[in-house]
Formats: structure tokens, C-alpha cells, sequence
């Protein structure tokens, strides 16, 4: 197994808050990766370091080196866009664009366009409706909605149910189709069946993706992932296996908070 | 426990009531039903006026002649002339004018404090714009006739100095607080979980506002854009005092004009109560109204066409 994120003294700060401190991981290509911890342990805070989401918050500071593939992300040099296109994120509460589920697939293809390179120059032009018809048709089919909607793509995607939004905002993630994707606790606003969908999504993806997903569920980090991490209060505490971190935890927080006795 | 329950309402919506309602609520109810009809009522017996006072003009003077005139001259004493033109171009030039300023700014300014501005300089901006919308107009014409003016004949060294590009400036001014109260609303009011999932797909920020944010938030836009034209159209004393009430057929920016509004708070100080100029200035009025109402009608369209619900 490659290294595909390595975090070295990661900390945020937000303002007199310190929310993560010294993370220092390792995140495995192909491979379903979990972080688990109580509410406010700063999971969502880490994973949301890696596609620099937490840019957008004011007064919020990022120290310390996100490399992916080998490049520091947090670098103030790096392109956040270009960061963004090669690390998806599907949020916690589904949230569809108010367009037709075309158009929700369609849209960041449509935007970032196709980067050919003709006689030894790079070029940028438009999709041509083809070519975001299969993009719509691979990322719906992908994201297992495909059978679902493929006679009402038209239709907003408002209209679809929880489940299937959340599936939908999945597959509008695959349709740049991105190196890693982070799931922000992707089933704690769906129903036990839809989660189980999600669940055996995530497992497919990871044929493919390298993912990433917080969870406050340990069932969850327990059924679907290899890696798990355990955060507490701003601190990494343990990661490993899956399978060892919830039969021989090593840390007594570890196993204090999978045994329930704390979080 | 009996509840005693009964529909209704048309047999296409039904909405189930509860008959067992407190005096308290009951009364509550009572008294937003008839301050719902009373505002309507209101806008009612407004319209039925202008309708009963503008009729007698279209008896007696010549209606094509009043659409079509080009001369706007009510108080000659033996040939007067009833040409709504004159009036009709100048309230579209200012406020179009106004417009055509307004927009561009006011937008720019909505979106600068709802996307870019920190929140400490939107809790200081916001309402100071807010302040800026409650001046009374006739401060702003107070201002049009005396500084703005100048600088307009230092600039373009214009024929008059009260023309239609001063009064277009100065409903310009006033449109933009209203315009940025309103879209500065709306697009804050957009759930920022769109504008996450837009950056999140590697979007920019431009991009992200461009179809994300302005599509969702339109309905707000155009109601914005539709409150401060809706103002500038219907605004009599700033004009007034700023474009020189010259009732001429011009298309320049740089003469004076006399708007619908202006004419009618003018010449309605002297008219003879019940003679034929005073009936013309209700037409004049009723015409006044039915812009607004189109405004309206086509803003509701454009609306209906073009949302993006969330």
C-alpha cells in the first residue's frame, strides 16, 4: 500500500481556539479510511484540512504540512481550486444545487471544461453535450442512482429523497472525478436503509478513490473501513487497522470511548 | 373528549380547522384578516378614484391626441394641449437613466457585502446603506438643485443646468440603498451548504456566485430591482426640484424634463377643481400606475421563470 496523504504538526487554530493539535497521520491509497471520536474531538476540522475547506471559515488558521501525493495542499502557494478538483467532498446534510439532476452532475464538468493537449499546446474548451451526457450517465450509474432517475433527469434534485440526494451529491463529487474523497458523516440525516446503500457505495468506491470518512457511528467506522483513527479532544490519539483498533485498542482512551464508557 | 372539526374553505383546497379556537386566537385572527383588507381595500379605493377622476378627460379630450401629443401645454387659455409624451420620455428618461446607474452599483454592492466583506464591515455598511434609504427625498432634490447640479454644468457644460442627467443621478443614489437592502437580504439568505458544495467541487468564487449563489437568490434580486425602479418612478419632489420642469419633447440627458409625477404635484396647486386639465391629471396618474403595475407583472414573470428553489 502507497501513501496517499501524509499530515505532518498539523494545528488549527480557530481564533483562541486550539482545535487540532500535532496531527501527525498517514492515509493509505484505496482503502476506506474512518475517523471516529466524540462530537467536537476536531475530526470534521481534520478532514477538512485536506481539501482546504476550512479556508472559508473566518479567523480560522491552518498550521503545518498537508502533503498529498507528496505535495504540501496547505502550501499558500498551492491553488486552492486545484486542490478542490482533486479532492471531492460529500457533506453531512445532503445539499443538491436547486437545478435539475442533470445539471447538479453537469455542473462542475461543465465549469472546469476539457484540457486537451493539440500539437504540444494545452488547450481548454467546452464539453461537448456527448461527452457530459456519459460524465452524467458514468457518475449517476456510479453512484448508484442511475436506475432511479434516469427517466426524471430533468426533475429538480431537490425533489429526490434524503437518500437519494446524498447519493446524488456523491456522484456529482465522482463527476470531476477526484484522486480522494472525504465523506463528512455522509448518513447521520438518512434512514437506516439509505445508509446501508451509502455504506456499500463507499466500499465499491474505494476500488478507485481513496476515501476518507468521519463518523460518529463506530458501527459504521467498524463495518465499512480498513484504517481507523481515533481522535480526542484536538488529538489523534490511536490509528490503526480497523479491526485492531476496535478488538486490541492500545490507548485507554481508545478503548474507554469504543466500549462506551466515555463520549 | 369531543372536537368538533369542519373543512373549510373551496372544495379544491380544503384546510382543516380547529373551531375550538380560544377568544384570545379567535380575536388574534380576526385582527390580521382585516388588516389584510384593509391594505387592500386601500389600493382599492385608490385605483377606483383615479379611474372615476381620469374618466371625464377621456370624454371630452381627444385620447389618441393624448398618448400621441407631442406637446404638453394644459394651461393655454384657449388652445390647451394634452400630449402625455413629453412627461411620459422624461419619467422614462430619468428612471431609466437611474436605473442604468443604479443597478450596476447597487448589485455590485450587494454582492460585495454578502460574499467578500468581513462581518464586522457588513454589521458597519449594512446599516449605514439602510440609513442612506430613509432620508427624505427632498433632501436628495435639495442636493440635486444646489451641489450636484454644478458639478453636472463643470463636467458637461450642459444648455440647462436642471436637466434629466441630475435627476437620474439623484434617483440613482436613492435607488441603490433599496436595491442593496433587499439583494444583500437574499443573498444572504442563500444556505452557505450550496456555496460549500460549489467550492468543494472546485469551483471558484466567481463561478460559485455566478451559478450558485445569483440563481438561487434571483427572486430577491429582481424584487430588489423591481422596489427601487417602482421608486424611482413614482418619486416626485427629488425630480422635481432636480430635472428644471421643462415639459419638452427631448431625448438629450443634458435638457430639462418634466416628469409624469412632477406635473401632476405642479399644476395640481393651480388647476380649477373639476376642469378638463384636472381630470388629465388623473389620466396622467392612472398612466403613472399602470407602468408600476407592468413593472410589477413583469418582474413576477421573470421570477417565475428563471427560480432556482431551494
Amino acid at each position: 500500500m502507497t501513501t496517499t496523504i501524509h499530515t505532518e504538526d498539523l494545528n488549527v487554530y480557530f481564533e483562541r481556539n486550539h482545535a487540532l493539535i500535532d496531527v501527525t497521520m498517514d492515509i493509505q491509497n484505496n482503502q476506506v479510511t474512518a475517523v471516529i471520536g466524540p462530537s467536537g474531538c476536531g475530526k470534521s476540522t481534520f478532514i477538512r484540512c485536506i481539501n482546504r475547506m476550512n479556508d472559508l471559515i473566518p479567523g480560522c488558521v491552518v498550521k503545518g504540512k498537508v502533503l498529498v501525493d507528496g505535495e504540501d495542499v496547505n502550501d499558500d502557494k498551492v491553488d486552492v481550486v486545484d486542490v478542490r478538483r482533486r479532492i471531492g467532498m460529500v457533506f453531512q446534510k445532503p445539499n443538491p444545487f436547486p437545478k435539475s439532476i442533470y445539471e447538479n452532475v453537469a455542473y462542475a464538468p461543465r465549469l472546469h471544461g476539457v484540457t486537451e493537449v493539440v500539437d504540444g499546446k494545452v488547450r481548454r474548451r467546452k464539453h461537448t453535450k456527448k461527452e457530459l451526457d456519459e460524465i452524467v450517465e458514468r457518475s449517476l450509474r456510479r453512484a448508484a442512482l442511475w436506475e432511479e432517475v434516469k427517466d426524471r433527469l430533468d426533475k429538480s434534485g431537490m425533489s429526490l429523497s434524503g437518500g437519494q440526494q446524498q447519493r446524488l451529491c456523491i456522484a456529482r463529487t465522482l463527476s470531476i472525478d477526484p484522486e480522494i474523497i472525504l465523506f463528512d458523516e455522509p448518513c447521520s440525516a438518512l434512514d437506516p436503509i439509505a445508509t446501508s446503500k451509502i455504506e456499500d457505495l463507499l466500499v465499491d468506491l474505494k476500488k478507485d478513490y481513496t476515501v476518507i470518512i468521519v463518523t460518529h457511528s463506530m458501527q459504521q467506522a467498524a463495518r465499512i473501513s480498513d484504517r481507523t483513527a481515533f481522535f480526542y479532544l484536538g488529538k489523534m490519539i490511536e490509528m490503526g487497522d480497523t479491526k485492531q483498533i476496535f478488538e486490541r485498542p492500545q490507548m485507554e482512551l481508545t478503548e474507554q470511548y469504543i466500549t462506551g464508557r466515555m463520549g | 373528549m369531543a372536537y368538533r372539526l369542519r373543512w373549510k374553505g373551496s372544495n379544491r383546497r380544503r384546510v382543516r380547522r380547529n373551531v375550538n379556537l380560544s377568544p384570545k386566537e379567535r380575536a388574534i385572527e380576526i385582527a390580521l384578516t382585516i388588516a389584510t383588507w384593509s391594505s387592500v381595500v386601500a389600493l382599492g379605493a385608490v385605483f377606483a378614484e383615479l379611474m372615476l377622476g381620469a374618466i371625464p378627460a377621456f370624454l371630452t379630450i381627444d385620447i389618441i391626441g393624448f398618448f400621441t401629443g407631442t406637446v404638453w401645454n394644459p394651461a393655454h387659455p384657449t388652445h390647451p394641449l394634452y400630449g402625455i409624451l413629453p412627461l411620459f420620455v422624461g419619467t422614462l428618461m430619468v428612471s431609466f437613466g437611474a436605473a442604468a446607474i443604479a443597478i450596476p452599483i447597487g448589485l455590485g454592492c450587494s454582492i460585495w457585502l454578502a460574499e467578500l466583506a468581513s462581518p464586522r464591515i457588513r454589521s458597519i455598511f449594512k446599516p449605514a446603506i439602510e440609513i442612506l434609504a430613509g432620508i427624505p427625498s427632498v433632501i436628495f432634490g435639495f442636493f440635486a438643485l444646489v451641489i450636484l447640479s454644478e458639478w453636472i454644468s463643470i463636467v458637461f457644460d450642459p444648455v440647462t443646468k436642471l436637466n434629466a442627467l441630475n435627476g437620474a443621478i439623484m434617483l440613482a443614489v436613492m435607488m441603490i440603498p433599496i436595491m442593496v437592502t433587499v439583494a444583500e437580504d437574499a443573498m444572504n439568505s442563500v444556505p452557505s451548504s450550496l456555496r460549500e458544495a460549489s467550492l468543494a467541487l472546485g469551483a471558484t468564487r466567481w463561478e460559485t456566485l455566478r451559478h450558485v449563489v445569483l440563481p438561487a437568490a434571483l427572486s430577491g434580486i429582481v424584487a430588489a430591482i423591481v422596489l427601487a425602479f417602482g421608486r424611482a418612478v413614482g418619486e416626485t419632489m427629488t425630480v422635481l426640484m432636480a430635472t428644471g420642469n421643462a415639459p419638452q419633447l427631448t431625448f438629450d440627458f443634458l435638457r430639462s424634463v418634466q416628469t409624469m409625477t412632477a406635473a401632476i404635484a405642479i399644476d395640481f396647486g393651480e388647476v380649477v377643481f373639476g376642469s378638463e386639465h384636472y381630470h388629465v391629471l388623473f389620466a396622467v396618474g392612472l398612466v403613472l400606475f399602470v407602468i408600476t403595475f407592468a413593472i410589477n407583472f413583469l418582474a413576477d414573470w421573470v421570477v417565475r421563470r428563471y427560480k432556482e428553489d431551494y
